[in-house]
Parts: structure tokens; C-alpha cells; sequence
């Protein structure tokens, strides 16, 4: 069985990736060579082009938006869109900056034919919302000339595409101005002509490295392809055209990379607990926040009302320019367990609940209470992570009478009391260099507060707590 | 009828006397609600409790016994928040409140606070929420008690400061004040009927070692508090 391949260029992959208004127009300038390489629809209408300078292209709109190329935003760009298509697809080669060669032929029988396959792979494609051009060929390289050729071309027949592909001109190729200049010299303007010169010829009149573009070009060479594998953990950016300096307003950006964050989670069958979302400011300094929820979660919209208490708090100094999101711990899901009978009363779970106090509250104003095997009282009683985590049974004898509120630390005793019971002693500690030697008593002050007193050796008197 | 009675009565600020109260957090009464026979309703029945009471005469005392019949057989979680001091775990464990459903929360702020037992409160996860807060607006207590009702928890609001001028639209509001045997409780308002008259609680049973035992047989309505504890 012959091979089929898949070429997807796309042409304008960093502007479709910027967040951005639609209405406006916007280009991407390449700095080094001072044209505009990429441009939407609304600055097309306005009559700018591709190739243009800077300066030709704001004289014709005074509002026009203009963002730097940066490659390495495209190549990252594309290994989201690798992610997100090999759900539907197995094999895919990644041709940075702005291409991705699918295998197509092993998938064929998968979907029952070219046709399918390609509905599959447009209907995946179609939320990315990106511009793109397509063909199909018997080799990697023949997809990629007629794909940057600007062809929309689905076809299984070898005629038909070798036809397309012979009709490509030289630009269209791989091949270096320099040799394309050296191809034209001698008349050679069309891959076609260049296909009926013999391998060895062609070795011995140009270059070697010609020799071998055509050898895998036509088929006769082996091309082999590194394929896409998808990465563990989820890393994605999203580049805000303009800065923005209200906390509030990042929301809507920081919304789209959660969804892709659910996206990622649900084809992977995981969850996480924690968000990790970078910043980058004007001056390239980084803001780290962590979003943290108790309860393991997928769905952006629990993340996005945790990410708005987040946001709440967050001070910008300098305008944004940048976000990334990162997950590194992903979880199993489990199953969560649920009274039938009682039914659900409310909308959240505890750990829910605890997730959402601890991001407007702070994580360390949210407490459990244990208790600790330890006499004295400040160590008997301890604040804990609130984990709900069932705690070992308390084995060892409790005291009785103890206050329901402890002062923590204790304070002076400064006012008359009656000491009504006493006292009990606690000398403990000599273990842990903090020994203690107290001896306790129950008081009642003139007021009618229980309070629970200790005088040290020294006859200092101290409130430990009150019955309340 | 009037409309501006009825909004009134839409409001929760007047009632009919002979209402009960349609509310009951736990399905299970409790059935040492002892206070049932002082107060319509007892402490259960009401989703808001306000308590002003000085700091330390038993006033968290009065509510164990509640606190707990509330988080029986039920697998949700009790909240303090902003408590004046540190919750004893040993005095919690032994009043048979389980302490891995035990929440304490320590806002910044008072406002934080209000935010925070309001989401408990309606998260439905909650059995019961004591809030320690000084200063309450009625619009703000009308909300918690919005909250309270779809969550199906129990507000129990501690005050120390002096009474307030204004009424506050709860469903219970009482007063306590130290006695040598126990506490006096005036029951300021209460939804569904009329203020019973002050009475005098009797903790010497529960909590003989908090009691003063010499106190004079004399004291007239003492009222036994249920003899819960072991020791």
C-alpha cells in the first residue's frame, strides 16, 4: 500500500494565537526584515498586505496593531495543536515553526476512507479557530510544497497529486534562494522540470543535497519522520496583545487556558489540585500564583471561581503581557462517595467548601483541631491542615474538666478569683527542654467567669483557659 | 391586606403569634433539648440563635449538648469562626463533638468573616456555624439567615458587647447572665410566640465542679441540665 501524508500550514499561526479583539486590525512584523508577514481580516480590508514595511502599512490605518514575529511562540503554539488533534489522529510530526505532517495512510482503514479521516481531522480543528492550508501527497515533502503553495487539496490520486506538485513552482520548495537562482539560470522554474533530471545527474550538476530534496520529493529516498508524543503535563501560554493592568480583565484570557486545561484533563482522565499561573510583566519580571483547591478538579468552571478569589487579592504593578498555566501534579480520579438517602442538600462538597474559604481567606486561616497525646494542655489541643482525614482513634485516657477555649499563650492573672477546685498537677515536659510545672486550678471570678488557672513554682498565676 | 404589613411580615421583622416555625436543621429531634420546654422550639428549631452573654459563665457549654445532637449521624462539619480564643480539642472530644469535622476559621477581617459563614452556611455541608462577631447590620443578618435556610445549618451568633438598640430579624435571641448554680436566660425574642419569661438553668448535674454548691435551695424553676457526661 502506497503512502498517503497530510501537510496542515499554517499561515498566520502567531496571529490567530494572540488574544485579541477581532474588529481591529492587526499584523505581525517580522523586525529583522521590516515586513508584514501575517495579517487579519480587518487590516486586509484596510488595504495592507503582506510584504508591506511598517511604515506603509500605518500610514493606511491609524489605529493599527502591531505585534513582533516571535518563532518560538508559533513552535508552541504548535505542539498545542499537536496535543489537541492527536485525539484524533496517531501519527504527527511536528515541522516547526508553523506545520504539522500527519501520517495518514495507517489511519485509513480506522476511519473507512480519506474522506472521513478528513471530516475527523477539520471538525477537531475547527475550535482552534486558526487559518490553514492543506494537501495531501504520496510523500512528506510533496504534501509540504503543495501546503505552502496555499493548495486545499484532498486527494488519494497519485496523478492528480503528482500533477499539483509538478506545477509548484521552485519557491514553493524547501530548496535555498541560492540554488532555486542556480535552478532558474539553466531554465528550470517548475518542480516538474526539476522531477525529469536522473538523481545522478542532478548530484553531479547542483549539489548533493539537491539530489537528495528530489530523491525523498519523489519517493525513491526513505524520509523518516520524528512523531509527535504527547507530553505528561499540561504548559500552555496565551500572549495578550496589549498589556493589561486590571486584575479584573485578566479573567477573560485566563478562561480560555482553563478550558484547554479541561480539555487536557478529560483526555487524560485526571485531575489536579493545583494551578501554577505565571505572570509576565512589561519588564519581563515573572508573578507566580498558585491556585489550590482541596478537592482534586477538572472543570474550568470551578478553577475559574477560585481563580476570581484569587484575583481579587492580586496587585499588577506593571502591565501583563503574558500568561502561562501550568500543571505538573496530576491525580487519579476517584470515586467520590455520596449519602443516597440524605441526598444533596447544598451545591459543594467539604473539601469544596474548603477550597474556596482558603482562596479568599488565605490557606493558613482555614484550621482543623486535633488532639495531641501530650499532658500539657497548650500541646493536648493542636490546629491542623483541614484534611477531614479520619484520624486514629484517641487511645490513651483523656482528662476530664478541661475548658472549652485554651489562651494560647497564656495571660497574667490579674483580677480577684475564688479557687473552687484544685489542684491537679501537671509536671511534664523534661524530655523536650520545655518542662512545665504547674498546678492547676478551677476559679470563678467576681463576674461569674470559669476560668481554669495555674500558678507555677514561683507563685506566678497564669489564665490557661475558660469554660465557656 | 396591608401592604406595608405584608412586606413587613415578607421581611421576617413581624410575625403571627400562633406560627410555628417551619425550619428544623436536623431531621433527628434532639432529645436533650432541654431548653424545649422554656423556649418554643428549644434551641433546634430556630436556624439563627443570637446568645449575648459575657465571656466564660458556660455560654458554649449551653450549646454542646446542641452542637453535637446537630452533627449526629450526619457527615457535616461544624465551623467557628473568629473565635475569641483557641477551641480546647480534649473539652470538644469529650462533649462527643468529632474533631476531623471540626473547621476553625481566623479572618483578616470582620467583613471576611461574614463572607465566610455565609458560604458555609449555604454550602449544605455544614451542620452548624458559630460566629463570634461584635457589630451585625439586619441586612446582613437577613442574608446569613437566607443562607442558613438553603443550607440547611444552624447560625449561632456569640455577642459579648452590650445590647443592641436595634432588633435583629433572628429567630431566637437570648441573654444570658451568670448564676452561682448555672445561668439566667431571658429569652428576648423568639419567632413564633411570645418572650417566655426569664428563667434560671441549673448546670450543677452536667457540670458539678462549675457549679457553686452552696448556694441556697431557695431559688425557685431550677431546670436540670441533662446529665450527659460520665464523669
Amino acid at each position: 500500500m502506497s503512502q498517503l501524508w497530510l501537510y496542515l500550514h499554517f499561515s498566520s499561526l502567531q496571529l490567530d494565537s494572540l488574544y485579541a479583539e477581532l474588529n481591529q486590525p492587526v499584523v505581525v512584523l517580522d523586525k529583522a526584515k521590516n515586513r508584514i508577514i501575517q495579517l487579519n481580516l480587518a487590516a486586509s480590508e484596510c488595504g495592507i498586505q503582506h510584504g508591506m514595511g511598517l511604515g506603509a502599512a500605518a500610514s493606511l490605518h491609524h489605529n493599527l496593531q502591531v505585534a513582533e514575529y516571535q518563532q518560538s511562540m508559533e513552535s508552541d503554539k504548535l505542539k498545542d495543536i499537536a496535543a489537541w488533534l492527536y485525539g484524533c489522529t496517531s501519527d504527527i510530526a511536528l515541522w516547526p515553526p508553523n506545520g504539522l505532517l500527519l501520517r495518514v495512510h495507517p489511519m485509513l482503514s480506522l476511519y473507512g476512507g480519506l474522506e472521513p479521516y478528513w471530516r475527523a481531522v477539520k471538525q477537531r480543528l475547527q475550535p482552534l479557530e486558526l487559518n490553514y492550508t492543506y494537501a495531501c501527497a504520496q510523500t512528506p515533502l510533496g504534501a509540504r510544497i503543495l501546503a505552502r503553495h496555499g493548495h486545499k487539496l484532498i486527494s488519494q490520486t497519485p496523478d492528480t497529486l503528482d500533477d499539483a506538485i509538478g506545477n509548484c513552482p521552485l519557491s514553493a520548495t524547501d530548496l535555498s534562494t541560492k540554488q532555486q537562482h542556480q535552478l532558474s539560470r539553466v531554465g528550470i522554474k517548475r518542480v516538474s522540470e526539476l522531477m525529469t533530471i536522473r538523481a545522478d545527474q542532478l548530484s553531479r550538476r547542483f549539489s548533493h543535497d539537491l539530489a537528495i530534496y528530489i530523491g525523498r520529493l519523489s519517493g525513491h529516498f526513505s524520509h523518516p519522520q520524528t512523531f509527535y508524543y504527547p507530553a505528561p503535563k499540561f504548559r500552555q501560554a496565551v500572549a495578550l496583545l496589549y498589556g493589561i493592568d486590571n486584575s479584573q480583565r485578566l479573567l477573560p484570557p485566563i478562561k480560555t487556558l482553563l478550558q484547554r486545561l479541561e480539555q487536557f484533563l478529560r483526555l487524560h482522565d485526571k485531575l489536579t489540585t493545583r494551578l501554577q499561573l505565571h505572570f509576565t510583566q512589561q519588564d519581563n519580571s515573572i508573578i507566580e500564583l498558585w491556585i489550590v483547591s482541596a478537592q482534586p478538579e477538572y472543570q474550568a468552571e470551578h478553577w475559574e471561581a477560585l481563580m476570581t478569589l484569587k484575583l481579587e487579592g492580586l496587585q499588577l504593578s506593571e502591565p501583563i503581557h503574558s500568561i502561562m498555566l501550568k500543571v505538573t501534579e496530576l491525580q487519579e480520579k476517584q470515586q467520590l462517595y455520596q449519602d443516597i438517602f440524605a441526598g444533596k442538600q447544598g451545591r459543594q462538597t467539604s473539601l469544596q467548601l474548603v477550597s474556596l474559604l482558603q482562596a479568599k481567606l488565605g490557606t493558613n486561616a482555614i484550621k482543623g483541631l486535633c488532639i495531641g497525646d501530650d499532658f500539657r494542655p497548650e500541646r493536648a489541643s493542636n490546629y491542623s491542615s483541614p484534611g477531614f482525614t479520619e484520624s486514629g482513634p484517641v487511645d490513651w485516657p483523656l482528662p476530664s474538666m478541661r475548658p472549652t477555649l485554651l489562651c494560647d499563650p497564656p495571660f497574667c492573672l490579674n483580677e480577684k478569683v475564688s479557687l473552687l477546685h484544685g489542684p491537679e498537677r501537671i509536671q511534664t515536659g523534661w524530655w523536650d527542654n520545655q518542662p512545665v510545672h504547674r498546678d492547676y486550678f478551677i476559679a470563678r471570678s467576681i463576674q461569674g467567669k470559669w476560668l481554669w488557672v495555674y500558678r507555677t513554682p514561683e507563685s506566678q498565676w497564669f489564665i490557661q483557659g475558660i469554660f465557656s | 391586606m396591608n401592604t406595608i404589613l405584608h412586606q413587613l411580615k415578607n421581611k421576617g421583622l413581624i410575625w403571627q403569634g400562633s406560627t410555628q416555625p417551619g425550619h428544623s436543621p436536623c431531621a433527628s429531634s434532639v432529645a436533650e433539648d432541654w431548653l424545649v420546654k422554656h423556649i418554643p422550639g428549644g434551641l433546634t428549631g430556630h436556624p439563627v440563635v443570637e446568645i449575648t452573654s459575657p465571656e466564660g459563665i458556660g455560654e458554649l457549654r449551653l450549646l454542646l449538648p446542641n452542637l453535637h445532637a446537630n452533627g449526629a449521624g450526619n457527615n457535616k462539619l461544624i465551623v467557628w469562626i473568629a473565635p475569641p480564643h483557641k477551641p480546647n480539642a480534649e473539652a470538644l472530644h469529650e462533649a462527643g463533638i468529632s474533631l476531623n469535622r471540626l473547621l476553625v476559621i481566623h479572618p483578616a477581617e470582620q467583613k471576611k468573616a461574614l463572607w465566610a459563614a455565609e458560604q458555609c452556611l449555604k454550602s449544605g455541608t455544614c451542620h452548624s456555624v458559630l460566629l463570634w462577631h461584635s457589630q451585625l447590620s439586619v441586612a446582613q443578618l437577613q442574608r446569613l439567615q437566607q443562607a442558613a435556610r438553603q443550607g440547611q445549618a444552624q447560625l449561632f451568633f456569640l455577642r459579648t458587647g452590650k445590647m443592641l438598640k436595634l432588633s435583629l430579624p433572628v429567630s431566637l435571641s437570648i441573654d444570658l447572665k451568670p448564676l452561682p448554680q448555672g445561668l439566667q436566660v431571658t429569652v428576648r425574642k423568639c419567632r413564633g410566640s411570645w418572650p417566655p419569661p426569664p428563667f434560671n438553668l441549673n448546670m450543677s448535674t452536667a457540670w458539678p465542679r462549675l457549679s457553686l454548691c452552696t448556694a441556697s435551695s431557695g431559688e425557685n424553676k431550677l431546670l436540670a441540665f441533662p446529665g450527659s457526661r460520665a464523669s
